[in-house]
């Protein structure tokens, strides 16, 4: 490889250069120096005369410049040998300030001691020409510096724009994650920080426990939205995260887990818990007023300690205090801690829900018993009323009273009606030839379901393949039913019902979850009258009175009546003798099976009345 | 330091021990970002952070990282737009260490909080040199050692290098003998 011409020192025709001259030396070299045998300054090119103001001639080169690179650069004979090297100067400006050069020495002639020095700012350039305002014709024509001037200002401002950005965007990320752990309405941690603080509870990183898992859910909340609005709901939510996160102070943590439901974690022992629970419903419950309306809300709260190596989890921690706080809210109590057998309670649930599931996906362990309704004029069998039944593999056939109240709460109870209801639809269609004309398959159903869009379509559906038709079908509607003007739509649907050949009756009367109201506009036709009106009406001649009014008001808005829970002969004969015509109960026939209903038709179809509870 | 130091100790890591080292590093060095913007300037405490994490994890001595981790920054840094500086420095090793200051006062002109080391190479003997490397930063020795070997191997020569003077002061520098092995 060739030598750059630069280092080679063979400048062709050299004894010519001498003959430059200074006026050309200057515009070939705006900015270089001459320096005579003696190492002193001897010329200097008027850019660089600019930069460095004063009159530098007959001054000592070393005196004027320092040589930071090559750094042993000290005296003339050194740069001597430094012909051609790149070298890095220092001086000081006009401006008193120090100012860096890039230069090369070379030697003015082959037979000359007298050394040139082109200087240029190097990687300064662009502050040297504003510091010493240099303009372009400061330079050489064919210098490409101010090129490269404008190339670098310009690739400035876009790394400037690039900085900016990555700034904003720095900005937006930290903000993105600090969002992503925090709740936005109330300012605390969310679940997923939780989840976080737990693991390093229980990792012990965070230090020695015992820790308090406390978890908050407001009393009443919905009602707060209900009625006053979200705005004032998002207050009293604002309103609870204050009061947790004062009681978490700097060493504890408040999360919002979502709705109303809140926690803390807090490091302290057991000594402590009653004070703190104290202090946070208090302030829970301390008057706030949003908008000039005053609130007043309360808490419950549910608690569990735990020390860091436990082998637990989060989610485990967190289901556990639910459990604790579940108990608070039910029992009334407001505060409880999570105990063995509120955990045992908790899991004979979950154990029991997890069955009903099996149960209800083997779809042949759920299923109908039917109770016989009887006509106390013809004697005759005037329907059955279905009930649901649980006939388990191991534990036998359970009344509702064992799994109902879990299968509810565990939003199974749908499927379990539709299981029931329709094997209460095939037996009763397959039985039909041994029941009188005119029988009717009894259904409860609940006001709410009634309403369920589609449910009459399903209901209809369901008939056609059983083969029955409305006319079998006497629905009992339970719950509190307010047939008011204000709820025609729901009063157009049951009297269509009643129009399609269903029949509508008003189940359990006189308990109180349906009164008299009721009755105005009811598109029913039968009254069924609770057991409590029946059991020991023999004996209690106050109980006569109330059911004998009941029976007679029913007859005079034209309802049929039926009497539940008969369970003697002295009732039947009382219920008799005070008009009720329809009876039910275990003194005819206990609930039984198709099997057995059939079996039981067979016996009593001559005399129902005589077929009593003995025989079921 | 600018950013792009630590990209190459991450991907030099992620290279040697995996991913998940990387991470643990980080974690043990408390280091947050797993990556590096390669033109932001962090912190050198981040970086010293995050070598003396790679020893403790690796059980190696800060030199058994940082030379190799010196040879692996060539190749690195050369793969990026500096290698064109590098390369536009000459074809010999000697003429690209000479060129080393030049491509730093280049790379300046753009990131111009850079404070970048100097190296001065001076011809003592027949195939041998004196390198003076100058650092305002502290330790870093061993990684010129292995960032000499990898500059050597770029132009398919052969070195040893010996460190000979060990600098005392931040302006003093740190002297390698380097011979070219024929």
């Amino acid at each position: 490889m060739s030598e750059p011409a630069h280092q080679s020192g063979a400048v062709s025709q050299s004894d010519d250069v001498l003959a430059f001259g200074t006026t050309t030396v200057a515009q070939l070299m705006p900015m270089h120096l001459i320096l005579d045998e003696a190492g002193k300054i001897a010329a200097i090119g008027p850019t660089l005369q600019q930069v460095m103001g004063k009159d530098v001639l007959g001054e000592a080169f070393f005196d004027v410049f320092c040589v930071d690179r090559p750094r042993k650069v000290r005296q003339i004979a050194d740069l001597r040998r430094k012909v051609g090297a790149k070298l890095v100067l220092t001086a000081i400006g006009i401006d008193g300030e120090q100012v860096g050069f890039r230069a090369m020495p070379v030697m003015l002639s082959d037979n000359s001691d007298r050394i040139v020095i082109d200087l240029s700012f190097g990687e300064q350039f662009a502050k040297a020409i504003t510091r010493y305002s240099l303009t372009a014709g400061h330079f050489k024509p064919n210098d490409p510096s101010m090129d490269l001037l404008y190339s670098f200002e310009i690739q400035r401002n876009l790394l400037k724009d690039s900085e900016d950005m990555a700034k904003a965007l720095k900005l937006a990320k930290a903000e993105a994650e600090d969002m992503a752990m925090r709740d936005s309405v109330t300012g605390l941690g969310n679940r997923r920080a939780l989840q976080t603080q737990l693991k390093q509870a229980l990792s012990g990183a965070n230090g020695k426990g015992p820790y308090i898992l406390m978890m908050v859910d407001l009393d009443k909340f919905k009602a707060v939205n209900d009625d006053f609005g979200h705005a004032a709901g998002d207050a009293v939510l604002r309103h609870t995260a204050a009061c947790l996160s004062e009681v978490a102070g700097k060493s504890g943590f408040a999360a919002r887990m979502g709705g109303d439901e809140f926690v803390l974690l807090l490091r302290m022992d057991m000594a402590q818990l009653d004070a703190v629970s104290h202090q946070l419903r208090s302030a829970i419950s301390s008057k706030i007023s949003i908008a000039g309306v005053q609130y007043i809300t309360s808490a419950s709260l549910g608690y569990l300690t735990f020390e860091p190596g436990e082998d637990t989890s989060p989610d485990q921690l967190l289901s556990h205090v639910d459990v604790a706080l579940y108990h608070a809210k039910v029992s009334g109590n407001r505060v409880a801690a999570v105990t063995p057998e509120l955990l045992r309670q908790f899991g004979d649930q979950r154990a029991l829900t997890l069955d009903i599931e099996r149960a209800l996906r083997n779809e042949d362990e759920f299923l109908p018993y039917f109770h016989p309704q009887i006509d106390l004029e013809s004697g005759e069998v005037i329907g059955v009323e279905a009930l649901a039944r649980w006939n388990h593999p191991q534990k036998g056939v359970i009344s509702p009273a064992g799994f109902l109240g879990v299968a509810a709460k565990s939003n199974l109870l749908l499927p379990l009606d539709r299981q029931v209801r329709r094997r209460a639809m095939s037996q009763f269609s397959a039985l039909s030839h041994a029941l009188p004309a005119g029988a009717r398959l009894s259904l409860n159903i609940t006001a709410a379901k009634l309403r369920t869009e589609g449910f009459i379509d399903s209901l209809l559906w369901e008939l056609d393949a059983a083969g029955l038709v409305p006319e079998q079908i006497k629905l009992e509607l339970l719950e509190t039913i307010f047939f008011d003007g204000n709820d025609s739509p729901f009063i157009r649907q049951c009297t269509a019902l009643r129009e399609a050949g269903f029949g509508l009756a008003l189940d359990d009367f006189g308990t109180g979850r349906a009164s008299i109201s009721t009755l105005i506009d009811a598109p029913i036709s039968m009254l069924k009258i609770d057991r409590s009106f029946v059991s020991g009406i023999d004996r209690s001649e106050r109980l006569r009175q109330i059911t004998g009014a009941i029976i007679r008001m029913a007859y005079h808005i034209r309802l049929a009546v039926l009497a539940e829970g008969v369970e003697n002969a002295a009732e039947l004969q009382v219920l008799s003798g005070l008009g009720c015509r329809y009876v039910q109960g275990f003194h005819f026939a206990k609930p039984m099976d198709a099997a057995a209903l059939a079996e039981w038709l067979a016996k009593s179809v001559t005399d129902p009345l005589s077929a009593t509870a003995a025989s079921a | 330091m600018y950013g792009m130091v630590n990209e190459g100790l991450r991907t030099f890591v992620e290279k040697e021990h995996g991913p998940d080292m990387w991470r643990e590093v980080c974690e043990m060095a408390g280091v947050e970002a797993a990556t590096f913007e390669r033109m932001t300037s962090y912190h050198d405490s981040v970086t010293y952070s995050l070598v003396g994490a790679v020893c403790q994890k690796t059980g190696k001595s800060a030199d058994e990282v940082l030379e190799p981790f010196g040879t692996y920054w060539v190749t690195f840094a050369g793969a990026s737009n500096f290698g064109t500086f590098l390369r536009l420095a000459g074809n010999t090793f000697v003429e690209r260490i000479k060129g080393l200051d030049d491509m730093h006062d280049s790379i300046l002109l753009s990131m111009p909080h850079l404070k970048p080391p100097s190296f001065e190479i001076e011809e003592v003997g027949p195939n041998d040199y004196e390198l003076s490397y100058f650092s305002e930063r502290e330790g870093l020795a061993p990684m010129v050692i292995g960032l000499l070997y990898g500059l050597a191997a770029e132009t398919n020569e052969k070195i040893k290098v010996t460190q000979i003077v060990q600098k005392k002061t931040v302006s003093d520098p740190d002297v390698f003998k380097v011979t070219l092995v024929q």
